[in-house]
């Protein structure tokens, strides 16, 4: 078993790591809904031409 | 133009890609910490479970979901299934790359080498090939229906295929390196309790994050589409 | 039914296998072990195999195709085809086997074993690499695509059939392994068709 500090020091850089990924595919996510709502609003004002 | 509709997954939706998150974030960190049971050659790195293994069925899953959509597509000729089909495939490939990856850091720990000839190890390569070939197929044709009738064909073809030599042939082979398979005690009957539950949390997590990522493609690209579309209408 | 080949096409694969295992014989000599000349003769016979199979396909012009598609049903064509591709796949790894043979002497193959699992790769050889050229006929770059898709359908058939042959080497008499195997290479030769019987018309129409 690796010694205890070195361990913490792994599971907490891991943890920043994948949170990391995670707030990444987040933004990825919200800036596609913002775009999709945008493209939402373009059809239907050209429909209501 | 297609009118391109939404699909079932409520794919705005948060609470399933925080919990995928949530998952994820647990079986690694526990991953880390929990007490694992000692044994020979493997050591430590039994851990790789929680991540190698999932991808493994990461990938899985995202081959199936390609070979539903492909199914889909040859029946109702939608494009929309077309693009799931495609990105369920590129979604797998990229979980299979994981996977071999963290497949041959464990053997260089545990076996010794990157790379042997292992029943389990042949299939995945075979697999990786196909899939490559699948992308390699899509990229030649330039018309878009046809590209995804073709394309849908080889990918049936192909699974059905893989689907036999993964799973029947490495159960039928007389030696393998890999646990429970072909002679080898199973560690994965004895998976402890404590293992366990890690690996399943971590195994949906996984899941949840090749569905995430899956829809993020389809989206991404859909979007592309549509705003091609607008462009040349305008 | 449809109409054979060519002959000059069928004449140029025989001269690739001849050359090719002439260029084994020069390489290596009269002698070398079992191992060896049962995967050399099995990587000779892909190839000869891809070539062969290939072909059934590649010659048709979209006027011929159409033509076809207008007498026969899609099923009888694939049918057909295949029929005909493993045919000439078990004529032409025999005529290789005795060229083989002929310039390298054979190892102690147990023939009773060893004849089984030829025919079967053989045949299994010949519908995969016809659903995969008919796959890569509806592109248009031929040659190179039928190598890239048929090469991972085709690798698994290929190492059953090596260790088949190694299998019958040492024995003469069916056991547990050997009917193990022969069963799994039938097991794909039937999926093979039965995929390409279902999946071809959809290939076929245009």
């Amino acid at each position: 078993m690796i010694t205890g500090d070195l361990l913490i020091i792994v599971v907490a850089v891991m943890a920043i790591i994948f949170t990391g990924l995670g707030i990444y595919l987040f933004s990825i996510d919200r800036k596609l809904t913002r775009l999709e709502k945008k493209q939402e609003l373009n059809n239907m004002f050209n429909a209501e031409q | 133009m297609e009118r391109l509709t939404e699909t079932k997954i409520p794919v705005k939706g948060l609470w399933w890609k925080l919990t995928g998150l949530v998952l994820v974030l647990y079986s690694v960190i526990a991953g880390l910490l929990i007490d694992v049971p000692q044994l020979p050659v493997i050591h430590q790195s039994i851990r790789n479970l929680f991540y190698h293994v999932c991808m493994w069925f990461g990938m899985f899953v995202m081959y199936g979901t390609a070979l539903v959509y492909s199914i889909k597509y040859l029946a109702r000729y939608r494009l929309e299934d077309d693009l799931y089909v495609s990105g369920a495939v590129y979604t797998g490939l990229f979980f299979g790359t994981l996977g071999l990856l963290t497949g041959m850091l464990w053997a260089k720990f545990t076996w010794g080498d990157f790379w042997t000839n292992d029943p389990q190890l042949n299939g995945a390569a075979v697999s990786m090939m196909a899939y490559l070939a699948y992308a390699v197929l899509r990229s030649s044709i330039d018309e878009v229906a046809m590209r995804a009738r073709i394309s849908a064909v080889y990918n049936i073809f192909a699974f059905m295929l893989l689907v036999i030599f993964l799973g029947v042939l490495p159960r039928l082979a007389d030696s393998s390196l890999h646990p429970g398979k072909g002679g080898n005690s199973s560690t994965m009957e004895g998976l402890d309790m404590t293992m366990r539950m890690v690996f399943w949390p971590a195994v949906i997590g996984w899941i949840l994050i090749a569905v995430w990522l899956l829809t993020l493609n389809v989206r991404y690209r859909k979007l592309k589409l549509k705003i091609h579309l607008n462009q040349t209408q305008s | 039914m449809l109409e054979l080949r060519q002959k000059y096409a069928i004449n140029g694969i025989l001269l690739y296998v001849f050359s090719t295992i002439f260029v084994v014989q020069l390489s290596f000599g009269r002698v070398i072990d079992d191992t060896t000349w049962i995967a050399l003769f099995w990587i000779i016979l892909l190839f000869a195999a891809f070539n062969a199979v290939s072909k059934s396909f590649v010659q048709e012009s979209s006027a011929r195709r159409l033509y076809y598609f207008t007498l026969a049903s899609p099923v009888s064509v694939v049918v057909s085809k295949m029929i005909y591709n493993a045919l000439l796949m078990i004529f032409l790894g025999g005529l290789s086997l005795g060229i083989y043979t002929l310039f390298m002497g054979m190892p102690a193959l147990g023939m009773a074993l060893f004849l089984p699992a030829f025919v079967l790769g053989c045949i299994g050889l010949a519908t995969a690499i016809t659903m995969v050229s008919a796959i890569a006929s509806r592109t248009g770059n031929n040659a190179a695509l039928t190598a890239i898709l048929g090469f991972p359908v085709v690798l698994p058939l290929l190492l059953l059939l090596i260790k088949a042959s190694q299998l019958s080497l040492s024995r003469s008499v069916a056991d547990i392994q050997m009917l193990k195997l022969l069963l799994s290479i039938t097991l794909i030769d039937a999926v093979v068709v039965i995929l390409a019987i279902v999946l071809f018309p959809y290939l076929w129409r245009d």
